[in-house]
């Protein structure tokens, strides 16, 4: 009795989907649809469909479950080792890198129907002598992809790059690897641009737009090829073909006023910004922030500059008094702000006359001064 | 003296028709059926080549030839100059410029084409190369003469001589591992190249899968297959990015180059006789000669 229904069961589930696929079968040939898209055959029929792999209407949803940073750090290639060891593939670096190009992931992922990952050996065969001369074989598609852009920056085909030949010395240990894995920082900390106007040079802190003004790569890197930083052999960073619009975005550059333009061209190289030209020296503290911790959007204009403008919440009890540099004795513990800096103007002298005759900051301390 | 030249033409004639005639299975093997569709043939797709020249090196292994160590190829400065095939590299890889920036070269392996109507085969008098089933177009050592007709004819300039030596030098060109495919392997340079640059395949299969690659790449590629009908076809066939007189790869129609002195030359020359016993009945002449002379005076 229980088989039975465990058949009947069973037989409703795979019966289901025959069912359906024969009813696609009979008509989606009516169907505007153009045949070559899913069969490779010019007959194709029930018994043998000769259905191509990944239809091309299907190769836009690859689905990447995981964000690049959250990727495997290191994957070893070792499927084929006729002439050489092992290569370990800094997986991550490059997964991160991808951001900046086209592709992204899909860069190698290419043709990844919906769902997992595909390892490449499930479409590129590894035998030379093979059936399906079409798609290219696993040793081609690897090398296409590495050398695709190691090649071109490099201008070497230096295989020693990715892995040892076979019974010569070993690789370097994983934890070395695993540290060159990680250099996604910013390396480049200024480029210097010597462009054809009266004042030739333009400095790019390339840092400190990533570091202090709060600019993600991608923000700038878009749609980039490898090598258009990577370029061992120019030994500078191509100048962009249309050299403004990066800064653009941020800076006023009117080509009818000369003062936006010396702002970045120059006669020699500039030192970075530094907030002291604004009038406001940052304190060790502001130092530290980035640009939009306290301007907003993309214009770094005027800010007010009274302390509770940002610092909203500032009051007895929720500031720690230490970060100015003085920890109150007992008797100034328990003060509100306004006792001494009077209307809450923090960027005035206190006022101890308010309490004490003849006893003025800073002169006298109310507690203890601390670096 | 002009009496015992003619002489030694009298008598080189007499036994040279002797041993001919003496010889009959030197015939060239005619009926083979030459362009079978299943020759075989290998694409070049130059779009994917890197320039490691690991095909040079394989060729050698291949051919007994001393490679040296393998990362000695990585040295670039080889492609300064525009490389022939040798008597010791039978495959060479050339380096063209492709504008800026100068890592955008485009490198093209050259080799032997094997022409489906070899040009070198007809020119050859003593039908020493000959076209075979599977593509390959090889030379026969015992039955060359060493008149280097071959590297005339040729529509690629391929055909080397070992000009070193002075008897029996070979002809030096890509056989298309001839002893390896003959036995069902690949060529050497096409198991080596990391970039599957080369393809290896039957000829008519890699004509399709050029042709496609061209209808999925259309900006990619030049839309022609340099090989397909170039003299008559060949068993090697090239696609490229750019146009193929740029990289060194002649014009030529479509018309087979050895044009129609074929079947005069090997119907003449069909039962020659190797160098080696050339050189011996020569030898023996002279000496019969002399010997005549000597008495006759
Ligand atoms: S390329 Fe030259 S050597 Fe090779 S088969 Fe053709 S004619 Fe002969
Ligand atoms: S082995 Fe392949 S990639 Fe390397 S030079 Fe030869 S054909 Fe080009």
């Amino acid at each position: 009795m229980r088989t039975t229904y465990a058949f009947l069961f069973l037989l409703c589930i795979v019966g289901q989907p025959l069912q359906a696929q024969k009813e696609i079968y009979k008509n989606h040939a009516k169907a505007p649809l153009d045949c070559n898209e899913c069969h490779t055959c010019q007959n194709p029929s029930y018994k043998s469909p000769c259905l191509t792999l990944f239809p091309e209407f299907k190769r836009e949803s690859l689905t990447l479950r995981r964000p690049a940073d959250e990727v495997e750090a290191l994957v070893k290639i070792d499927t084929l080792m006729q002439y050489y060891e092992a290569s370990i593939f800094k997986h991550k670096l490059h997964a991160e890198m991808s951001a900046f190009s086209t592709g992204g992931c899909a860069s190698c992922h290419h043709n990844n129907p919906p769902g997992d990952i595909l390892p490449c050996i499930d479409c590129h065969e590894p035998a030379a002598e093979r059936e399906n001369l079409a798609v290219i074989g696993l040793k081609g598609a690897y090398h296409g992809q590495c050398l695709g852009c190691h090649k071109q920056w490099s201008h070497k085909t230096d295989c020693e790059k990715c892995h040892v030949e076979k019974g010569k010395e070993p690789l370097p240990p994983t934890s070395l690897i695993l540290e060159m894995s990680q250099l996604t920082e910013p390396i480049l900390p200024k480029v210097i641009y010597e462009t054809e106007e009266d004042n030739p040079i333009v400095t790019f802190h390339h840092d400190a737009h990533h570091n202090q003004y709060g600019l993600e790569c991608i923000d700038c890197h878009k749609n980039e090829t490898c090598d258009r930083c990577h370029d061992k052999s120019e030994n500078k960073v191509a100048i962009e073909k249309e050299p403004h619009e990066n800064c653009q975005s941020c800076h006023d550059c009117d080509s009818e006023d000369d003062k936006t333009c010396l702002k970045c061209h120059d006669t020699k190289e500039k030192p970075p910004f530094n907030h002291k030209i604004t009038g406001w020296v940052l304190n060790r503290y502001h130092e530290k922030l980035e640009c939009l911790a306290c301007h907003s959007g993309t214009r770094f204009t005027k800010l007010n500059k009274t302390c509770t403008a940002c610092h909203k919440n500032w009051k007895q009890g929720s500031f720690d008094h230490k970060v100015t540099g003085v920890v109150f004795d007992e008797n100034h513990e328990e003060n509100d702000c306004a006792d001494c800096h009077l209307q809450r103007k923090f960027d005035q002298k206190p006022a101890c006359s308010e309490c004490h005759d003849e006893i003025t900051w800073p002169e006298r301390v109310p507690g203890e001064l601390v670096k | 003296m002009n009496q015992s030249r003619r002489n030694f033409f009298k008598t080189a004639g007499v036994i040279g028709a002797s041993i001919a005639g003496a010889k009959p299975t030197m015939a060239a093997a005619e009926s083979k059926n030459i362009l079978s569709d299943d020759r075989m043939g290998v694409l070049v797709d130059t779009t994917r080549c890197i320039g490691c020249r690991r095909c040079e090196f394989a060729c050698r292994e291949a051919h007994d030839i001393d490679a040296g160590q393998m990362l000695d190829y990585d040295d670039r400065s080889v492609f300064d100059t525009l490389r022939r095939p040798e008597v010791d590299s039978l495959t060479v890889v050339n380096e063209f410029k492709n504008g800026e920036p100068a890592a955008e070269a485009i490198n093209v392996k050259v080799q032997c084409m094997h022409c489906d109507h070899p040009a070198c085969a007809s020119a050859c008098i003593v039908g020493a190369i000959t076209k075979q089933q599977n593509g390959a177009v090889i030379w026969d050592t015992d039955k060359c003469i060493g008149c280097r007709y071959c590297m005339v004819a040729c529509p690629f300039q391929i055909p080397a001589f070992e000009y070193q030596k002075a008897i029996q030098p070979r002809l030096m060109k890509c056989d298309f591992c001839f002893s390896r495919t003959s036995q069902g392997g690949i060529p050497a340079c096409v198991e080596i190249c990391p970039m599957e640059v080369l393809t290896y395949g039957k000829r008519y299969e890699l004509v399709k899968l050029a042709r496609k690659r061209i209808e999925q790449n259309p900006e990619k590629y030049v839309n022609h297959i340099y090989g397909e009908t170039e003299v008559g076809g060949t068993s090697w066939l090239y696609l490229a990015g750019k146009d193929f007189k740029d990289l060194a790869l002649p014009a030529h129609g479509s018309a087979p180059a050895p044009g129609a002195s074929e079947s005069l030359q090997h119907g003449i020359f069909k039962y020659f006789i190797p160098p080696i016993s050339l050189f011996a009945i020569l030898g023996g002449i002279m000496w019969l000669s002399k010997n005549k002379e000597e008495t006759g005076e």
